[in-house]
């Protein structure tokens, strides 16, 4: 994947370009890091909270369209 | 005894040849003979003196002796030099001309009370163009401010020190900058603090990879400055909405939505971004709505509110891939008025 920047100066109308530097690619690194991270988390969150609705579906006894009408 | 012809040149004598005693004391009262002549009185009792014509030019005036007698007068006037002014002191006086540039000016100090004066300058005129006006820049110094351009409005400038040119907003939203979006990141840069407000639009946009979210990035600032909440709705089977993406001190202000790897105008990336007091240095608020469609023709809508607290006015905002490139789709800013 390029890893390319592009800008556009508001003021002159020039747009360029260009490839990033080593800090701006750095930082996109980071970023995509800190992404995955926090997707990763909520993906966890989700499947625990998936698996306590489950739960608690069958303590209830009711199927989850059952308690969709019953949210609604 | 005189006849009736004879000019009579003394008629009392002849009266008193005649025989009858007369007074002769009107024979001096006429001695013209002259055309011009005039007559005055003698020291003689009853006889008056003949004065003849003068020459031409001459006036009447007393003699040494007493008497009238017609004398050529010479020139009175005091003026000697071209641009020489009459004027008066306990006399006829004359004040020569002053140099290039002078101005009469009265002067109690001098003996005709006139003087030639180079003339007080109230203000120096600092205009040198056409539509120039002139303003106080200080005190009572003037100062020139250019002619504008067509169609700018005369205003305070920012310091309230000073008038100056400004163009008018046209009220509403004003375009400041659009673009394609490519690459893993797209920028708009060079954005004026002139607006009140900013909206961020990105319309139809998709990824090289699919399902990701995407995020906005202000003057680059990759410190821990944004915070943000998302009610994430997307409608599937089990059709949810909820609060998630509790974002704090965040490095980029996320917009949680899932994009499309290829164009297909219903289902790509629509955003819009307020950020209010955008070139204020206060934090600033920001408020957003998205729509799209991800990999699974699920239909998502976020509604995002957060803050952004950068110690500078933004003057740039980047639309990140956020771990992908832009494969298409329009990148705008609008300022608001």
């Amino acid at each position: 994947m390029e890893m390319l920047i592009k800008e556009l100066d508001a003021a002159t109308g020039l747009e360029i370009e260009r490839e990033m530097s080593a800090e701006e690619l750095q930082q996109w690194e980071t970023d995509k890091k800190q992404l995955q991270d926090k997707l990763l988390a909520e993906q966890n969150e989700a499947e625990t909270k998936a698996t306590e609705k489950a739960a608690l579906l069958a303590k209830l006894g009711i199927s989850q369209s059952e308690a969709k009408l019953l949210l609604s | 005894m005189p006849t009736a012809s004879d000019l009579v040149t003394d008629l009392p004598a002849d009266f008193e040849v005649f025989g009858q005693a007369v007074d002769t004391r009107l024979k001096a009262l006429n001695p013209q003979t002259t055309l011009g002549d005039i007559t005055y009185a003698s020291a003689t009792a009853n006889t008056n003196t003949r004065l003849g014509i003068g020459t031409a030019g001459q006036v009447l005036a007393v003699s040494g002796g007493g008497v009238p007698a017609w004398t050529t007068t010479a020139d009175v006037t005091p003026l000697t030099t071209k641009g020489d002014l009459f004027t008066f002191t306990t006399a006829d006086a004359r004040i020569g001309v002053g140099a290039n540039g002078t101005v009469l000016t009265a002067d109690s100090a001098e003996a005709t009370g006139l003087k030639w004066a180079t003339p007080t300058v109230g203000m120096t005129n600092p205009m040198t163009t056409t539509g120039d006006t002139i303003y106080s820049s200080s005190g009572s110094t003037p100062a020139r401010l250019g002619i504008g351009t067509a169609g700018q409005v005369l205003t305070v400038n920012s310091g309230a020190t000073a008038p100056e040119w400004t163009t008018v907003s046209s009220g509403g939203m004003t375009l400041i900058g659009t673009t394609s979006l490519s690459g893993a990141s797209t920028t708009i840069s060079s954005i004026p603090s002139t607006y009140k407000h900013l909206m961020i639009l990105v319309e139809r946009a998709y990824t090289s990879s699919s399902d990701y979210p995407i995020a906005f990035r202000f003057s680059g600032d990759t410190g821990s400055n944004y915070n943000n909440k998302t009610l994430y709705g997307q409608t599937d089977a089990n059709s949810y909405a909820y609060f998630r993406n509790d974002s704090v001190n965040a490095t980029s202000m996320e917009i949680r939505t899932r994009t499309l790897s290829s164009v297909d105008a219903g289902k790509n990336l629509n955003v819009v971004l307020t950020v209010y007091n955008y070139a204020s240095t206060s934090p600033r608020f920001l408020q957003g709505s998205a729509y799209s469609m991800n990999s699974g023709s699920e239909v998502i809508t976020t509604q995002t509110t957060g803050t952004y607290k950068g110690s500078s006015a933004i003057s740039s905002v980047t639309a990140l891939g956020n771990g992908t490139n832009w494969s298409g789709g329009t990148f705008s800013v609008y300022g608001v008025s």
